[in-house]
């Protein structure tokens, strides 16, 4: 396999008057790349230049050494996952997975193994012989996922993956992109949720407005994100305004003498230790801490 | 090009047509029903009603005609030149449904994405995509010239004991299906992938399939002998077309076109 796996170089795209991605340079690394950024800002449509969807209005886009727009076995080695689920609902889970799987040279034993396999794991196995337009979104999503992994490509794109998907479907698809990306593969992985990369310890670019406006990692990012912030503190049991006041933090809650939630303004990530430390003395429980979205916003606004 | 793709392509898409007897049963439904209804009507009004129609209407100079609505000639030319031109024709407009949800059908579910992420060609894409119309188009056209040259070899063994099909224009004329197919099948899959949607792909199709008409128009107004020579020109015309066509789709179609 050729590395780096993707080679961006002054990539520009642009539909019409409109420029999507301007002048974006990027190589990837090794296992799971975190693509961040807010809504338009030009994440799809650089996974959709990667995976040769679209071709460059100018600069190039080579996968594994190959340009995917104009070569097309490189497509082999690749798979994507898009942010709708693409799958033909008329067809059912199990002819939508041998068609993709066919075309990747898997033979139906195959695909239907691996299939199984997948879609067990996900507890979607049920639905093997259903059409998919009887499917709920999410299992859509999980047989698109299915679908994206089966040829087990080399570059794997992920627009979204764990969108609709229950937690612990999330959390498998979340452990598989880790396994997958300590298999020498690469990941790029493109979500506008903070939450969703607070899971991973790794690479983080973050676009806004079609330009890269920052390549660091995951945890180098919550000092400049978590700044002048806001977290939402869940409790296991109902908390009196007086334990909040106690917190010494500024806080905003619903009417009421005792409330089950409270959202708390913060400095800096490190606020969240000292925020919680006051309320386990207060005797509070907590049950759990939400980051006020949207925090992607807030980054791209300070460095653009 | 690898032919297992586009076979690929092509069985998917036709087993999304029948996945449901509401989008092929009235695509087959109407074609059949035409080589069924159309020669059993005609020929049986002419050769049995002509001349009870011909006194209901008043018109009496027709009855010097009316021996020859009885003749074998009559009911060659008439099922030849007029119920021919039109089941060839037929299956032709009513696959071109298929062609026309073929992409813009893809863009508006939103499955091109998925199609295009695979490692497929953009000629196989098209070739796959044309078959799954050109395939239903040609295999209806020959159980209609079945079901039709049956009904009148029956109506002609019945009136004068003998049978009329097949004779040469007629074979030849089944056999101009598939080159008489391709050309409006390949246009409509090419709009297909330049169009917004399926309604604006299925508007265009509409005014593309026109032109089939004329072959029906112009043997009915007696403007073209439906003859063995005139067929093999056809055929020889429609081959070169066909082939021009296509190099020039497959020049004209941008991958790109599909999601944009």
């Amino acid at each position: 396999m050729t590395y780096p796996a993707v080679v961006v170089k002054n990539l520009y795209k642009r539909f019409g008057n409109t420029v999507a991605l301007n002048d974006i340079s990027f190589r990837s690394v090794n296992g799971v790349n975190i693509i961040l950024g807010p809504n338009g800002a030009g994440k799809s449509t650089f996974l959709r230049c990667v995976m040769g969807l679209f071709k460059p209005t100018s600069g190039s886009v080579k996968v594994l050494g190959k340009k995917p727009y104009f070569d097309d076995m490189v497509r082999k080695k690749i798979a994507m996952l898009s942010d709708n689920y693409a799958l033909y609902d008329f067809l059912t889970v199990k002819q939508n997975l041998k068609f993709f799987g066919n075309l990747y040279k898997l033979s139906n034993g195959q695909v239907y193994s691996k299939s199984l396999a997948i879609l067990k794991e996900l507890g979607a196995s049920q639905f093997f012989n259903r059409k998919v337009v009887e499917l709920s979104r999410g299992t859509k999503q999980k047989v698109a996922f299915c679908r994206a992994i089966l040829n087990e490509p080399d570059v794997l794109l992920l627009d979204e993956p764990t969108a609709f998907l229950d937690a612990s479907s999330s959390e498998w698809i979340r452990d598989f992109i880790v396994n997958y990306g300590q298999k020498k593969k690469t990941v790029l992985f493109v979500t506008q949720k903070l939450d969703e990369v607070s899971r991973f310890n790794s690479r983080l670019v973050i676009l806004k407005d079609g330009r890269i406006i920052e390549d660091t990692t995951t945890y180098n990012i919550y000092a400049k994100i978590i700044k002048d912030s806001s977290v939402l503190i869940r409790f296991a049991r109902p908390v009196t305004i007086a334990k909040l006041k106690h917190t010494g933090f500024k806080f905003e809650i619903m009417k009421g003498n005792t409330v089950s939630s409270a959202k708390f303004y913060i400095n800096g990530y490190k606020d969240v230790n000292r925020l919680t430390e006051e309320l386990i003395k207060n005797k509070a429980f907590i049950l759990g801490i939400d980051y006020i979205e949207p925090l992607v916003e807030r980054i791209s606004g300070e460095n653009g | 090009m690898k032919l297992i793709n586009i076979y690929q392509v092509t069985l998917k898409d036709l087993r999304e047509v029948f996945s449901s007897v509401l989008i092929f049963g009235p695509m087959f439904g109407i074609p059949l029903a035409f080589a069924i209804v159309l020669p059993l009507l005609s020929i049986y009004i002419a050769v049995h009603e002509a001349a009870n129609i011909a006194l209901a209407i008043k018109l009496t100079n027709v009855s010097s005609a009316l021996p020859a609505f009885k003749s074998i000639a009559f009911m060659e030319y008439f099922s030849i030149n007029i119920l021919g031109p039109i089941t060839m024709t037929m299956p032709i407009i009513t696959s071109a449904v298929i062609a026309a949800d073929s992409f813009a059908g893809e863009k508006e579910r939103k499955t091109s994405e998925a199609l295009l992420a695979t490692p497929l060609t953009k000629t196989e894409l098209l070739l796959g995509k044309i078959l799954a119309s050109f395939l239903p188009a040609v295999i209806m056209a020959m159980i209609a010239f079945g079901i039709y040259g049956a009904i009148v070899n029956y109506l002609s063994f019945q009136q004068f004991h003998m049978f009329i099909l097949p004779t040469m224009p007629w074979l030849l004329m089944l056999f101009a299906v598939p080159f008489l197919a391709l050309a409006p099948i390949s246009i409509v899959v090419l709009i297909s992938s330049h169009v917004k949607g399926i309604k604006e792909a299925q508007q265009l199709t509409s005014l593309l399939v026109l032109p089939l008409l004329i072959l029906p128009f112009a043997s009915l107004l007696g403007l073209a002998s439906l003859s063995a020579l005139f067929m093999l020109y056809l055929i020889l015309f429609l081959t070169i077309f066909d082939i021009i066509l296509f190099c020039l789709s497959n020049v004209v179609f941008r991958r790109e076109s599909l999601i944009t």
